[in-house]
C-alpha cells in the first residue's frame, strides 16, 4: 500500500460510482477526493469524500464533462490521480492526456488504447485483422461493383442497412439469400426516399442475440487476464436492466472461447488497466461488437464472482504495479446477478420520475450500490439509475431467489422505482431457464404492466394513507364520542 | 345503582299480542316517513335532474360526517294536512355531525311543491331555530325554495311567530354568537333572500343559486326592467359585487366541500358538563318494549318495565318508592349522561304531583337534565282530593316544571291526556325536544270520555226540549265525533301539526335521547329559581 | 361526504371513524378496525410490517414487498375542477426533463396545434403544444432548465365566460 506513488485519488464522477470508487480508495488507505457540481452538493458521494471540490457548469452535467476545469481544481488541490469512473470522460482520450500532462495519474488504459477502441470502425477492423471474430459484413463503398456479391457472401440471416440512415429507419431483415436482390433493391429506393443516399451496407444479423462481455485487467508490463464474462442480455432499448455472472447460456467450450478471444484482443492492444470487450451472441456464434476502456457499471458481479476488487487492481495497476498473478489465479465462483434500480415509471412506457427520497432503507446482507440517501431528492439533472442491487448465490437458482427478496426488502419512497418490474422479470419463465436474449423485454411488453393491486391489498394501503394523512385522522377525531360510538344511526 | 328486575313473561299470551301489534305499528311509522323522505312524483325528480339539481337527501349524504348519527325532526309534519301533498311540509329538519361539529339542518325539499313554504313549513323552520336558539346548536340552512304559498299566506306571514320570526330568530343566534352557514342551492326569493343575509356564511352555486328581493318577472312588472336570473342575483354577482354571499360554488357538490371546510373552521363548543359515565346498553332487550306497551292504551302496566329497557345497565335509583307511586321518580343514565326520570304509574294524586314537584327542584339543583314519560289520563277527582288541594299539589308541580333551569325532555309513551300533561312537561312548557311514540295520542280528554261528553250535551238540550233520542240516533250523534277526536288526537295528527319534534319508534327512543342531551347541553345551565309555589 | 384517496388513478371513497377503542376504516359496505404503530399495520387483527412516508398530500406506502403511491384528493379542489376549472390554460410538463427550445414567448397569440415549448427527457425530444387558440400569458421555465412532471411550463391567458 505504501508502494503507490500517489496519496490521494480525485473521483471525477458523481453518485454510485463514486462512492463505490472512494470506498476502495479509504480501504487502500489513501485520501479520497470528489469533484461535485451544486446539484450534488448533498450527495452521499460528497460526503463520503475526504476532500469535496466544486465545479461549475452551465447545466450539471456539463461541469461533469469539463475536463479542463476539472484538471485545474485537481491539480490546485494536489490530487495524485484521478479515475474518471463511467460515462462522462471515462472514454475521452483527451482528458486522459490532459491529467497526465498535469503530472497526475489517471486511472484507466493508455490514451491511445481510448482513441483505438473509441473509433468503433478502427476497432473493429482492428480486431477483424487480427483473427477475431467480427460480425461478417459488406460496405457498398467499398466495392460499389461486388456489393451484391459480397453482400451474398455475408449469409444469412443479414440485414441491410442504408449507409447514411439511423434511427432503424429503411433497415431491412434477409432470412431467405433468394429474396436478397429484390431487397436490395427497395432497400435502395427507400434510402433514396428517406434519406437522400441510396447506398448501403449489409452486416450479418444475429437473431435473438446475447449480449455476452469479458472483464479483461492489463498491466503495463503487458500481462493480461481476463475475469470471465457477464451475461447483459437483459436490455431494455439498448439500456441494461439485469446483468449476471456467470452467463447460463454458455457452454464451458464457448465460454473458454469467448474469453480467451477477450483477452487476446486487450493483449494485441497492449491494454492497461479495466477494460471490457462486448461480443453479440447467438446460436453458437460469437461477434467482435465493441471494446469499452473504463470500468463498466455491472462490474461489480464480476467482483463478486472472483472476489477481486477492481478498483482496488485499478489503482495498483495505475501506480505502476505488475498484476501480480495469472490467469489460473482467477475462479469463478458460484452465481452473481445484479439489478439496476432507476427512478422509472416501467406502465408508463418507462417514463423518467422523479420526487423526495423521504424513506430509502437497504436490506441486511445485500451488496447495494447508490448514489442516494434518504433526505435526498431524484431530478431530472442527471440519469435515472439510482442503486444496483448485487446479490451472490451458490447457483443461479439461489441467487435469483436472493434477488428477488432483495427488491421485496429494499424500501424506496417518494420516487417511484421499477423495483416491481425487476421482480416481474427475475421471476419470467425465460430468464429463469436462462433463455434469454436482447430482445426478450420488447417481446414480453406485459411484463412493464404493473398489475393493479388486489381488493385485500388495497384494503390495507386506504387504512394506512387513512391514518397517515391528518386531513383524515383529524375528522375522524373531531367527531364527538357519542356519535363516533352510534355509528351511522338514523330514525 | 341497582338494576330494575323485570317482572315480565316474554312469552306471555298478552306480551306476544301486544309485540304484534306494535311492531306493526313501528312498521308503519318507518314506510310512512319513508313515502315522506322519499316518495315523489316522478315529473318533480325529472325537474330537479334538469336542473342540475341533488335530490334533498344526496344533499344530506354530502354534507354530513359518513358514519354518524342524523336525528331527523317532525319528517311526518303536514301528513295529515294540505291532503297530503306536502309531505315534511317541504321542509327537512335534523341534528347531525358536520365536519365534527353538532348542528341542526334546516333544508328547504325543492322535489315537495318547489320548495314553497306552507304555514306548517314556516312554522317547522321557526321551531328548528327555536331548537337551535335553546340549545345553542350552529345552524346549516340549505336555500331552494318558490317562496311562500301565496294562497295560505293569512296563516303564514303576519303573526308574530309566522315568516318574520324566521329571520328574527337568526338575528337573535347571531347575537348569541351561535354561527350560521347557508347553503344556496336554489332560488332565495323575497322573505328567504334574508336567510343567507343573515348568515355569518353563504355559499352559493354558480347557475342555480340566487338570492333576490323580487325575482326577474317582478322587477319587470314593477319597473320594465329586463334581466336573467344569474344577472340578478346569481353567484358572481353576489360573491364579487354586492358581497350578500361569500363563496361562490360551481357545483352543488363543490359546495358541500366548501361548507364542510367552513364548518370545519368554526371553534368546536363548550359543552356544560354534566355527571357522566362510560355508556352501557340496557341490560334488557329494547326490543321488548314493543311487547311492554299494552294493545290498548287503557291497560295498565308497569313503567318501570319501559323504563328498564332505556337507560344504561338498566340501573334505576328510585326516589321515594313507597311514596305518590303513581309517579315513578328516580335517576338513572342515559348514553352515559345522568338523568332525572318521571313517569306515569297511573294518575296524578295529591302525593305524586308533590313527588314530582320535589324530585324536580332535586334534580334542577344538583343539575341532572329531566326526562318525562308521559302516560297521564288525568289527575284524581273527587271531593276528597280537592279537600286535600289536588289543584294547588298540581300547580305546584306545573311551576316547578316551568322553572326549571335544567333541559327538559318528554316522550309521550302511551298517552298525555288532560292537565296532567302540564305537570308532565308538555309542548308548552319548552323541553327542549318532545317525541311522541306511534300509539300514543294527545288531547284535552280521551276520545271516549269526550264523544259522551258531547253528545250527552246534545241529548240533554233535546230532553229539554220534550225529545228522547233511539241508541241508533244517539251513536249517530255520538259516531262522528269518536271518530274526529281518534283522528285528531292520534300522533300521526300531533305531529302533522308540530306539537311535538316527531314520532320515534319506541327502540330508537334511547339513541334519540342520547343525541339530545348531548345537543342540550351546547347551552348553558342557569341557576335553579322559581315563582311561588302555594303551599 | 367520504375522503377521496386515489390509488393509480382510481379514486376511493373512504371515511376513518374513532371510537373508545381506536379508528376504522370504513370502504363501501365495509369496515375494519386499523391502527399504525410505528413499523407496523394493525389490519383486522392482523399485524403486518410497512413502512410510510408523506410529502403533503401523497402517501408512499411498502407494503408486502410492493411501493404504492397514494394521493389524497382535497374535496374542496377536487370538486372545483371536475365542475370546470381553467383546465386549459395551464400547459404541464408530460414527464420530468430540462427545456430545449421556448418557440413561444409572452405575449405571442397562437392557435391550438402550435409549438410552445421543447422539452428534452431521457434523450427523448418532446414538442408540447398549444391545447386552444389563445394568448401565452407566461413561460416559467428558460432553455437548460430542468422540471418535474406535471410542473406547469406555459401558461395561456384565462379566456373570458
Amino acid at each position: 500500500m505504501s508502494s503507490l506513488p500517489f496519496r490521494s485519488v480525485l473521483v471525477a464522477n458523481r453518485g454510485e460510482i463514486a462512492v463505490r470508487i472512494l470506498r476502495t480508495v479509504k480501504t487502500l488507505g489513501l485520501e479520497g477526493y470528489v469533484v461535485f457540481h451544486a446539484a450534488d452538493r448533498d450527495s452521499p458521494a460528497v460526503r463520503a469524500a475526504d476532500r469535496a471540490i466544486e465545479i461549475t457548469g452551465a447545466t450539471p452535467v456539463a461541469a461533469y464533462l469539463d475536463g479542463a476545469q476539472i484538471v485545474e481544481k485537481a491539480k490546485a488541490a494536489g490530487a495524485g490521480a484521478i479515475h474518471p469512473g463511467y460515462g462522462f470522460l471515462s472514454e475521452n482520450a483527451d482528458f486522459a492526456r490532459a491529467v497526465a500532462a498535469a503530472g497526475i495519474v489517471f486511472v484507466g488504459p493508455t490514451p491511445e488504447a481510448i482513441e483505438l477502441m473509441g473509433d468503433k470502425v478502427r476497432a473493429r477492423n482492428f480486431v477483424a485483422e487480427r483473427g477475431f471474430p467480427v460480425a461478417p459484413s459488406a460496405i457498398e463503398d467499398d466495392d460499389p461493383a461486388s456489393f451484391a456479391e459480397r453482400a451474398r457472401a455475408v449469409g444469412a440471416p443479414l440485414l441491410i442497412k442504408p449507409s447514411a440512415g439511423g434511427g432503424g429507419k429503411g433497415m431491412r431483415i434477409v432470412r431467405d439469400l433468394a429474396m436478397l436482390d429484390d431487397e436490395i433493391v427497395r432497400a435502395r429506393s427507400e434510402g433514396q426516399r428517406y434519406f437522400g443516399d441510396g447506398r448501403l451496407y449489409v452486416e450479418r444479423y444475429v437473431e435473438r442475440p446475447r449480449h455476452i462481455e469479458v472483464q479483461v485487467l492489463g498491466d503495463a508490463h503487458g500481462n493480461v487476464v481476463h475475469l470471465f464474462e457477464r451475461e447483459c442480455s437483459i436490455q431494455r432499448r439498448f439500456q441494461k436492466i439485469i446483468e449476471e455472472s456467470p452467463s447460463p447460456g454458455l457452454t464451458p467450450d464457448e465460454r473458454t472461447r469467448i474469453c480467451e478471444a477477450a483477452a487476446g484482443i486487450a493483449r494485441a492492444a497492449g491494454y492497461r488497466n479495466a477494460g471490457t470487450v462486448e461480443f453479440i451472441y447467438g446460436a453458437g456464434e460469437f461477434y467482435f461488437l465493441e471494446m469499452n476502456t473504463r470500468l463498466q457499471v455491472e462490474h461489480p458481479v464480476t467482483e463478486e464472482v472472483t472476489g477481486f476488487d477492481l478498483v482496488a487492481e485499478q489503482l495498483r495497476i495505475a501506480a505502476g504495479a505488475p498484476l501480480g498473478y495469472g490467469q489460473d489465479a482467477v475462479a469463478c465462483r458460484g452465481h452473481a446477478i445484479e439489478l439496476r434500480l432507476y427512478a422509472e415509471d416501467s406502465s408508463r412506457d418507462f417514463t423518467p420520475t422523479t420526487g423526495p427520497v423521504l424513506v430509502y432503507r437497504t436490506p441486511p446482507d445485500v451488496r447495494v450500490d447508490s448514489g442516494i440517501a434518504e433526505g435526498g431528492r431524484v431530478t431530472a439533472a442527471f440519469d435515472p439509475m439510482l442503486a444496483k442491487v448485487i446479490v451472490h448465490g451458490a447457483d443461479r437458482a439461489e441467487a435469483i431467489a436472493k434477488a428477488d427478496k432483495a427488491l421485496a426488502e429494499l424500501v424506496l419512497l417518494g420516487c417511484r422505482t421499477n423495483a416491481a418490474f425487476l421482480r416481474r422479470l427475475l421471476a419470467d419463465p425465460d430468464f429463469r431457464s436462462g433463455a434469454m436474449h436482447t430482445g426478450l423485454i420488447a417481446e414480453k411488453p406485459g411484463l412493464a404492466e404493473d398489475p393493479p393491486p388486489d381488493q385485500a391489498t388495497i384494503a390495507r394501503l386506504l387504512g394506512v394513507a387513512a391514518l397517515s394523512l391528518r386531513a383524515v385522522r383529524d375528522a375522524a377525531d373531531a367527531v364527538p364520542r357519542l356519535h363516533a360510538a352510534m355509528g351511522g344511526w338514523r330514525n | 345503582m341497582a338494576r330494575i328486575v323485570s317482572q315480565i313473561d316474554t312469552r306471555s299470551e298478552a306480551f306476544l299480542a301486544n309485540a304484534e301489534h306494535n311492531r306493526s305499528l313501528a312498521e308503519e311509522l318507518h314506510r310512512r316517513q319513508k313515502d315522506a323522505r322519499f316518495k315523489r312524483p316522478q315529473r318533480d325528480l325529472d325537474r330537479l335532474a334538469r336542473q342540475d339539481k341533488m335530490f334533498l337527501r344526496d344533499r344530506l349524504e354530502a354534507l354530513l360526517d359518513p358514519g354518524t348519527p342524523f336525528l331527523e325532526l317532525s319528517t311526518l309534519a303536514a301528513n295529515m294536512a294540505y291532503d297530503g301533498d306536502v309531505p315534511g311540509a317541504g321542509q327537512m329538519s335534523g341534528i347531525g355531525i358536520v365536519s365534527g361539529r353538532e348542528v341542526i339542518i334546516h333544508a328547504d325539499d325543492a322535489s315537495v311543491k318547489g320548495g314553497a313554504w306552507y304555514p306548517l313549513s314556516v312554522k317547522k323552520i321557526v321551531r328548528t331555530l327555536d331548537i337551535a336558539i335553546e340549545n345553542r346548536l350552529p345552524v346549516i340552512h340549505l336555500c331552494d325554495s318558490a317562496g311562500g304559498f301565496l294562497p295560505l299566506q293569512r296563516d303564514l306571514f303576519a303573526d308574530r311567530y309566522y315568516a318574520g320570526r324566521i329571520f328574527r330568530n337568526q338575528s337573535i343566534l347571531s347575537k348569541m354568537g351561535v354561527p350560521q352557514l347557508s347553503v344556496v342551492l336554489g332560488h332565495c326569493t323575497a322573505g328567504g333572500a334574508y336567510i343567507p343575509a343573515l348568515s355569518d356564511y353563504s355559499v352559493i352555486v354558480r347557475g342555480t343559486g340566487a338570492i333576490f328581493l323580487g325575482g326577474p318577472p317582478l322587477v319587470k312588472a314593477a319597473t320594465g326592467e329586463e334581466v336573467t336570473v344569474e344577472e340578478l342575483g346569481g353567484a358572481d354577482m353576489h360573491t364579487s359585487v354586492s358581497g350578500t354571499a361569500d363563496y361562490p360554488a360551481a357545483s352543488e357538490a363543490h359546495a358541500f366541500a366548501i361548507a364542510r371546510e367552513i364548518v370545519g373552521q368554526w371553534t368546536a363548543a363548550e359543552k356544560t358538563p354534566i355527571d357522566w359515565a362510560e355508556p352501557e346498553d340496557p341490560y334488557y332487550d329494547p326490543q321488548e318494549l314493543y311487547g311492554i306497551l299494552p294493545r290498548d292504551s287503557r291497560t295498565v302496566f308497569d313503567m318501570r318495565e319501559l323504563i328498564a329497557r332505556l337507560i344504561d345497565g338498566s340501573h334505576f335509583h328510585e326516589y321515594q318508592p313507597a311514596y305518590g307511586t303513581t309517579l315513578v321518580c328516580g335517576y338513572a343514565r342515559i348514553w352515559g349522561y345522568k338523568v332525572g326520570i318521571l313517569a306515569n304509574n297511573g294518575v296524578l294524586f295529591n302525593d305524586s304531583a308533590l313527588k314530582g314537584a320535589h324530585f324536580i327542584q332535586l334534580c334542577d339543583k344538583n343539575r341532572t337534565p329531566l326526562l318525562f314519560l308521559q302516560n297521564i289520563t288525568g289527575f284524581m277527582v273527587g271531593k276528597e282530593y280537592e279537600r286535600r288541594g289536588i289543584s294547588k299539589d298540581g300547580a305546584k308541580m306545573i311551576m316547578a316544571v316551568s322553572g326549571a333551569s335544567v333541559p327538559k325532555f318528554t316522550i309521550n309513551c302511551n298517552g298525555a291526556f288532560g292537565a296532567g300533561v302540564y305537570g308532565m312537561s308538555g309542548r308548552a312548557f319548552d323541553p327542549r325536544f318532545m317525541f311522541t311514540w306511534p300509539g300514543a295520542g294527545t288531547s284535552v280528554m280521551g276520545a271516549e270520555q269526550a264523544a259522551n261528553v258531547l253528545s250527552d250535551i246534545k241529548i240533554r238540550q233535546l230532553a229539554r226540549e220534550g225529545r228522547s233520542l233511539s241508541d241508533d240516533e244517539i251513536a249517530a250523534i255520538r259516531d262522528p265525533v269518536l271518530e274526529d277526536y281518534k283522528r285528531e288526537q292520534s300522533a300521526y295528527y300531533a305531529t302533522s301539526e308540530l306539537w311535538d319534534d316527531g314520532i320515534l319508534d319506541p327502540v330508537d327512543t334511547r339513541n334519540a335521547l342520547g343525541i339530545c342531551i348531548s345537543a342540550a347541553l351546547n347551552a348553558p345551565i342557569e341557576k335553579p329559581h322559581y315563582g311561588v309555589f302555594r303551599l | 361526504m367520504q375522503h377521496r384517496i386515489a390509488i393509480e388513478d382510481i379514486v376511493h371513497r373512504v371515511w376513518l371513524s374513532r371510537d373508545a377503542r381506536g379508528h376504522s376504516l370504513h370502504l363501501g359496505d365495509a369496515q375494519w378496525p386499523v391502527a399504525l404503530e410505528g413499523g407496523t399495520l394493525r389490519f383486522d387483527g392482523k399485524a403486518v410490517p410497512v413502512a410510510v412516508a408523506i410529502d403533503g398530500d401523497r402517501v408512499f406506502v411498502h407494503l408486502d414487498g410492493t411501493a404504492h403511491e397514494l394521493v389524497y384528493q382535497n374535496p374542496i379542489a377536487f370538486h372545483a375542477a371536475e365542475a370546470g376549472g381553467p383546465a386549459e390554460d395551464a400547459i404541464r410538463a408530460p414527464m420530468p426533463g430540462s427545456v430545449i427550445a421556448t418557440p413561444a414567448v409572452e405575449g405571442d397569440e397562437v392557435a391550438a396545434g402550435d409549438t410552445l415549448i421543447v422539452i428534452e427527457s431521457m434523450k427523448l425530444e418532446t414538442a408540447v403544444k398549444a391545447p386552444r387558440d389563445g394568448t401565452v400569458e407566461a413561460v416559467r421555465f428558460a432553455v437548460g432548465q430542468s422540471f418535474e412532471r406535471d410542473a406547469v411550463l406555459v401558461t395561456l391567458v384565462p379566456q373570458e365566460g
